[in-house]
């Protein structure tokens, strides 16, 4: 199984993917959205709160994706990035009117966006990394990650909460990410052979 | 400051709307490929995950376990019994290959402590982790380390291994050793 950092290298180019994509390549245009995964839902973490909604408008995002790609509607491959993020910010805008007709268009491009989901095995290893890593933190560094980034609270409810001042959130906060970052960037423990 | 301390600000809405939000958004949608992106997206979608498995905290009590039991959760359960540091032989404890979870109860007769840190060393594999501020039933006093699977099996695959409680509110004193070794059943 691959580590998170040894991953990326190998990949085509996502310029290469988009002219892929717009040439017919069915799995290219899946490539693309699981390059793309990351940030769009990073975008939509900013401004909803729960996992279900973030992935519901990530989903509206790729389903929009495929469907300029199919009609070449992407001039410039280079700056797909640009186009992705401009699909974002108007489905920021647009939320209620695409909400009607978003099953009509994921049972036509549902197939092709089913490549978000990670391979099982590589899902299962992501899973057993962070659960790993986190059992390497304080309880308290999980309480605020958890409530940071699964539940969605501010620094204020968090400080409110666990009883600490908002400003030792936000360092626990940021201590923690770095701890996380550094160990999901490496082997499990269990893999390091003497 | 690092890309994923900017990542944080963004995403928990401290970096304001505006200008600087912008450009922030479009330099992230020019490198979708971004380690810290992954690292991050990882925790919040597998965390989300992990809460919901009762996994992302470490351990549960007994009343919890019976609770998911009850509801039907696949959860394999595995007795590590009570300390057994000294043996020449290592306790064998199972995995089962087709339960979504292991829940190994080690009999530590901590009634009293709330929390403990838990070192385990793989002596085959020759590296040590320390499992910081795992819950101790406080009704039997017992540690239930309810684990993912995937994760229970990377772990017994490191044959064998002691695991030691240690007290976690700065005294570390120890208290309990076990030596035990892993065994994947179907």
């Amino acid at each position: 199984m691959a580590v998170l950092n040894q991953s990326v290298g190998e990949q085509p180019s996502i310029e290469a993917l988009v002219i892929a994509a717009t040439a017919g390549d069915r799995k290219a245009e899946g490539a693309i959205c699981a390059r793309f995964a990351g940030v769009v839902r990073t975008f939509w973490r900013r401004r909803l709160k729960t996992a279900d909604a973030v992935d519901e408008a990530a989903q509206d995002v790729f389903v929009r994706l495929v469907q300029a790609l199919r009609a070449n509607a992407i001039t410039e491959p280079a700056r797909v990035g640009g186009f992705v993020l401009g699909i974002c910010r108007n489905i920021a805008r647009e939320r209620a009117r695409i909400a009607e007709r978003r099953d009509q268009l994921w049972a036509e491009f549902g197939t092709v966006l089913a490549a978000l989901e990670s391979e099982p095995a590589a899902a299962a290893y992501e899973l057993a990394q962070l659960e790993d890593c986190l059992s390497q933190m304080t309880q308290r560094s999980r309480e605020v990650i958890k409530g940071s980034f699964v539940e969605g609270l501010s620094a204020v409810e968090l400080a409110s909460r666990l009883e600490m001042s908002e400003g030792n959130v936000r360092v626990v906060r940021h201590r923690a990410l770095e701890a996380l970052r550094t160990c999901m960037t490496t082997k499990l423990k269990y893999e390091v052979r003497a | 400051m690092s890309k994923l301390l900017d990542l944080d600000a963004y995403v928990t809405g401290e970096m304001a709307d505006g200008a600087a939000a912008d450009a922030f958004e479009e330099a992230l949608f020019d490198a979708p490929d971004d380690v810290d992106v992954d690292v991050l997206d990882r925790i919040a979608r597998h965390g989300t995950r992990l809460v919901a498995h009762g996994t992302f905290d470490m351990g549960i009590t007994h009343e919890d376990l019976q609770a998911r039991l009850d509801r039907g959760d696949s959860i394999h359960v595995t007795n590590a019994g009570a300390p057994n540091g000294n043996d020449a032989e290592p306790r064998v404890c199972t995995v089962s290959q087709s339960k979504d979870f292991t829940c190994t109860v080690f009999d530590t007769g901590l009634v009293g402590h709330q929390r403990v840190d838990v070192e385990v060393d793989m002596i085959e594999i020759g590296a040590s982790k320390m499992i910081r501020d795992a819950i101790v039933c406080p009704v039997t006093g017992k540690v239930l380390a309810l684990c993912e699977r995937s994760l229970a099996i990377l772990a017994f695959g490191g044959g064998k291994t002691r695991v030691r409680a240690f007290r976690c509110d700065g005294a570390k004193d120890l208290l309990g050793e076990y030596f035990l070794v892993g065994q994947v059943v179907p």
